[in-house]
């Protein structure tokens, strides 16, 4: 190591090798550091993943990236912003192998690797370098430092109109307000422009009022600043895992680790912590257990931020005209799964069905959390993989998803504002405009869990998504975040 | 000797009438499987309408990520027309209604076949969701024209599924015909194992020098 350190300080730089890389599907490795000028460093890491896609009629996926750094001898990691934005930005290279293009937001919190060009199938590029605004982390330049890259899939959900409501009868649902009775008409949104709730022709509107469970509230008004969907989004491609959530945690202080970590035996859950360390002993199983707090602390320390349930009937039904009652995969044809191959490591597959949830009263096996996007193979149809219409999957069935209701003012005042991937010294989300993390007013759940009939996992179900606040853990919630993509990204 | 003879053959065909033969042609036999058959070369409506068909070349199966789709000729036949074609009606071909795809309305549209001289110039409507053709001679029995150079666009609004082409020639809300090929969109996603998360860390290290020469030492 002293040789090293002679040559790279001969050099004027210093290269830094990865230290552990997580057999996933998704595959950081070879993160290094060095210096580019007194304000900036280059960020140099490989990236590789399955079954990636870009076709730029439909949409693609992307990885969303991200780094923390640490001063040796401190217990923090500290979030890194970049320097510049945009497609590509100067200093910034592409690296060796796939084709791909770097997309740096306005905020700089991290930046997204998408296939260049139109393809699929395995993504793999060597050598992408990013370039560290060194001020933004509070480390000394001089010292000696760690550097963490994260990288989560995520795919594209593109501009344009679509439609809330299926035309079925689901509890609560979302329909124009024209509806009195009977199956609900569909309610088309447009843009993002402010929109009028009320139980009129043209507006808003959902099948349950007033205070109960499943209700859009009162008669009012969405900000043109609530995100209603219009907009092009990433969103994580699945709810967050047990060994992701694991790595979060592994980046928190021990005080703010403490607060974000269920101790509970959760059905299924694998988490555990060791002299401070958490790990899972079935990383690749999603995360349940987790409270609205713990799902806000972890998208805003991954820079993203939760999703309002239009957006969440945009991610499942895309611009496909609704079909009533339809699951998150655009029919109604759904089957339970009996059991489970390879369970307890990252190959699980599921002997049968699309859906984890109860089928005529009937639960999955095992009942819990199956392992992340278990449905999708190398030959699924949308159907099977239980896939969304833009390729998300598990958002029917499996967890819970929080998403921002449209009923109670304190999901009416959401902003779509991301974290900054910093969180409170105790292991809060403290982003302005959120719902907050102490009593969740604002927060409901859409999408149904294992431990629900079909009926809470059809998309335009509204049962627990207004007029319900829970901010205690359970064990049927995960996370899913999402990020609104910069305006002049395509699909 | 030859009446003799006359009268034994007449003699003998009646015997053989009156008892049954059994030489006759209901036992002779010969090559082949005694079977065969013959049908409509294209459907016909059983409700007394008009006889009219529409059939592509062969059926199309696409993905839902395609840009576009060019498909194979597309025919219509009258055989029994009964006056519903007619100079200034207009025949109507409309992608499928439970999909929200559209015609490219950027192709190159071609009208052969027999009848090709009896329909004007064809143009889009509905935004892209109908060809008209404009009928400008009554089709007669057998009248047939084949359309050429159709594309279809905006793939990723259909559906999973088997659909077909619809013929209009009446002013009826449902489709008059249906194609008798069908349109097949797969829509497809592929996933694997693992989840959906990598992380790396870097040694720990010093990555800022600030020029020259310097040696880090712990």
């Amino acid at each position: 190591m002293t040789t090293k350190r002679i040559l790279a300080a001969v050099c004027g730089l210093l290269l830094v090798t990865a230290q552990d890389v997580d057999a996933n599907g998704l595959l950081v490795a070879n993160v290094t550091v060095r210096k580019r000028d007194a304000r900036t460093a280059y960020l140099t890491f490989d990236i590789s993943w399955e079954n990636s896609w870009r076709f730029t009629n439909v949409n693609h996926d992307a990885a969303w990236v991200f780094f923390k750094a640490r001063q040796e001898g401190q217990d923090e990691w500290h979030h890194v912003t970049l320097e510049g934005s945009g497609l590509n930005p100067p200093g910034y290279s592409n690296g060796v192998g796939t084709a791909v293009d770097l997309i740096v937001p306005d905020d700089r919190i991290g930046l997204f690797v998408r296939r260049a060009g139109q393809g699929a199938g395995r993504l793999a590029v060597t050598n992408v370098q990013a370039v560290w605004n060194i001020a933004s982390a509070n480390v000394a330049k001089m010292s000696l430092i760690q550097m963490r890259a994260q990288a989560l899939e995520m795919v594209y959900v593109a501009e344009g109109a679509f439609k809330v409501g299926s035309g079925g009868n689901e509890p609560g649902s979302l329909t124009d307000g024209s509806w009195t009775s009977g199956a609900t008409i569909p309610y088309r949104i447009a843009s993002e422009d402010e929109l009028t709730i009320a139980n009129t022709p043209g507006c808003l509107w959902g099948t349950i009022s007033g205070s109960a469970r499943g209700t859009i509230g009162t008669a009012g008004t969405l900000p043109a600043a609530f995100p209603k969907g219009y907009a092009a989004f990433y969103c994580m491609k699945d709810e967050a895992s047990q060994g992701q959530y694991a790595d979060f945690l592994n980046t928190l202080t021990a005080v703010q680790a403490t607060s974000r970590f269920s101790t509970s035996a959760w059905t299924r859950y694998t988490l555990s912590v060791s002299s401070g360390v958490h790990s899972a002993s079935v990383p690749d199983r999603t995360c349940n257990g987790l409270c609205y707090a713990d799902a806000a602390a972890f998208m805003d320390w991954a820079g993203l931020r939760p999703f309002t349930e239009l957006e969440f009937e945009k991610a499942c039904r895309g611009p496909l005209d609704p079909a009533p009652r339809e699951f998150a995969w655009g029919t109604t044809v759904i089957g339970r799964t009996t059991g489970i191959l390879n369970d307890s490591d990252g190959t699980a597959t599921a002997a049968d069905g699309n859906c984890n949830c109860k089928v005529g009263g009937v639960a999955s096996n095992p009942q819990g959390p199956f392992r992340v996007g278990i449905y999708a193979t190398a030959t699924s149809s949308r159907e099977q993989a239980g896939a969304s219409y833009w390729g998300i999957l598990g958002l029917s069935g499996n967890l819970w998803e929080y998403a921002v209701s449209v009923d109670a003012p304190a999901g009416r005042a959401f902003t779509g504002r991301h974290g900054d991937g910093k969180l409170t010294i105790d292991g809060y989300a403290d982003v302005s405009g959120w719902p907050s993390a102490t009593d969740a007013v604002g927060i409901g759940f859409r999408g149904g869990s294992y431990h629900d009939a079909e009926n809470c996992v059809r998309v335009s179900d509204r049962s627990w998504c207004g007029g319900y606040w829970d901010a205690k853990r359970t064990a049927f919630c995960s996370c899913r975040g999402v990020r609104t993509a910069p305006q002049w990204v395509e699909p | 000797m030859q009446t003799k003879l006359v009268l034994i053959a007449l003699l003998f065909l009646a015997v053989n009438i009156a008892a049954g033969a059994e030489s006759d042609a209901r036992f002779f036999g010969g090559d082949g499987d005694g079977h065969g058959g013959a049908a409509l070369e294209h459907a016909r409506s059983l409700d007394g309408g008009p006889q009219v068909s529409l059939w592509s070349a062969s059926l199309r199966t696409f993905l839902w990520t395609d840009a576009d789709v060019a498909l194979e000729p597309v025919s219509i036949g009258a055989w029994e027309p009964l006056s519903m074609v007619t100079n200034g009606g207009v025949l109507k071909i409309c992608v499928p209604s439970s999909w929200q795809c559209r015609f490219d309305p950027d192709a190159v549209i071609a009208v052969g076949g027999v009848a090709a001289d009896k329909i004007g110039a064809p143009s889009f409507a509905t935004d892209g969701r109908a060809l008209l053709l404009p009928v400008s001679e009554d089709f007669a029995a057998g009248d047939v024209v084949t359309v050429t150079g159709l594309k279809i666009v905006d793939l990723h609004l259909c559906r999973a599924g088997t659909r077909w082409l619809e013929l209009f020639f009446t002013d009826g809300a449902v489709a008059d015909v249906y194609d008798e090929c069908w349109l097949q969109s797969r829509v497809l996603l592929f996933g694997g194992s693992y989840d959906h998360w990598g992380t790396a860390t870097s040694d720990p290290s010093v990555f800022y020098v600030p020029g020259g020469s310097i040696i880090s030492v712990r």
